[in-house]
């Protein structure tokens, strides 16, 4: 039988250092009829396919674990092949406030697309669906491009054309009816 | 690094705004919206003056510009500080209160609203 302890203590086999990870976060233990099963320590949860589990639940080959942010390479642990462990996968950068400000600042009708798919990132995420994730992701950073070109293009096109309307002013125009 | 250039992109636009004002003057920045549509207000549409008179305390005119962006900024500074200026994520609780599926819902609803409520009663006139 083999125990596999994770957390962000350094005292764990397995140590992750993320602060939503707490110091004795769970257990894996492969016993030995050969079956894993995995013992939550944490006071946030840990999450196998984005469900939270209560204590403890038997894990199955293709599960996916969760750990506050961090999805973890499990069975990697319990391989005696001398390959690299594969880094925990991190929840990927939020990109909901460039979003909103885009909404804000920018032209708001190209703003609702990114800030709808760059809130479905973190719902999705935190449910499992990780490729649906990632391509929201990048759905929502398009949209926001596409809404600060509008509004960038607009203003040079809008302040190019004050200052040439200031520099080509002639002033003589207005005396054309008094001027003999 | 980018943390200093943000920070300084900010305090440089607080600076213009809280001198110049934005009301009546041709060199600020213009809604796009606004000025394709012909006349329809956008959501944000007056946000330039709400911060000028935030800046010099005027809060009863700063909520007549733009009474949704004047009520909704507290959560939006929420949202910069959670994202930006948490490096040892204390307040975590928070930033997935201001990242919720049901939050956004809410904003984009409220926000949804107020852009029909302000071109159907132009009450809050700004030119």
């Amino acid at each position: 039988m083999k125990i596999v302890k994770i957390g962000r203590s350094r005292l764990n086999d397995v140590v992750i250092d993320n602060p939503s990870v707490d110091e004795m976060h769970c257990y894996i233990i492969f016993d030995d009829n050969g079956k894993y099963s995995l013992i939550n320590s944490s006071v946030n949860g840990t999450f196998v396919n984005g469900l939270n589990i209560n204590r403890e639940v038997a894990l199955g080959e293709n599960d996916i674990v969760r750990v506050g942010d961090v999805v973890l390479p499990w069975k990697s642990y319990f391989c005696n092949a001398p390959a690299p462990v594969p880094d925990p996968e991190e929840k990927p950068s939020n990109f909901l406030v460039w979003a909103i400000l885009s909404a804000v600042f920018c032209c708001v009708p190209f703003s609702i697309p990114s800030i709808v798919n760059a809130a479905k990132v973190d719902f999705l995420w935190n449910n499992g669906r990780y490729d649906e994730a990632y391509s929201a992701l990048s759905r929502a950073k398009t949209w926001f491009w596409v809404s600060f070109a509008i509004g960038i293009i607009f203003w040079i096109l809008y302040f190019a054309g004050l200052f040439s309307e200031i520099l080509l002013y002639d002033d003589s125009y207005y005396y054309d009816d008094f001027y003999y | 690094m980018f943390r200093y250039f943000i920070i300084s992109a900010v305090l440089a636009i607080l600076t213009l705004l809280y001198f110049f004002n934005p009301e009546g003057s041709v060199f600020h920045l213009k809604c796009p919206f606004f000025v394709l549509t012909g006349g329809y207000y956008c959501p944000s549409c007056g946000i330039q003056r709400v911060i000028h008179n935030l800046l010099h305390f005027n809060f009863a005119e700063a909520f007549w510009y733009n009474p949704f962006v004047f009520i909704i900024s507290p959560y939006f500074i929420l949202l910069i500080i959670t994202t930006w200026f948490d490096p040892k994520k204390k307040m975590s609780k928070l930033k997935n209160f201001c990242y919720n599926y049901k939050t956004i819902i809410v904003f984009l609803v409220v926000m949804a609203i107020w852009w029909i409520i302000r071109n159907v009663f132009p009450v809050f006139y700004i030119s």
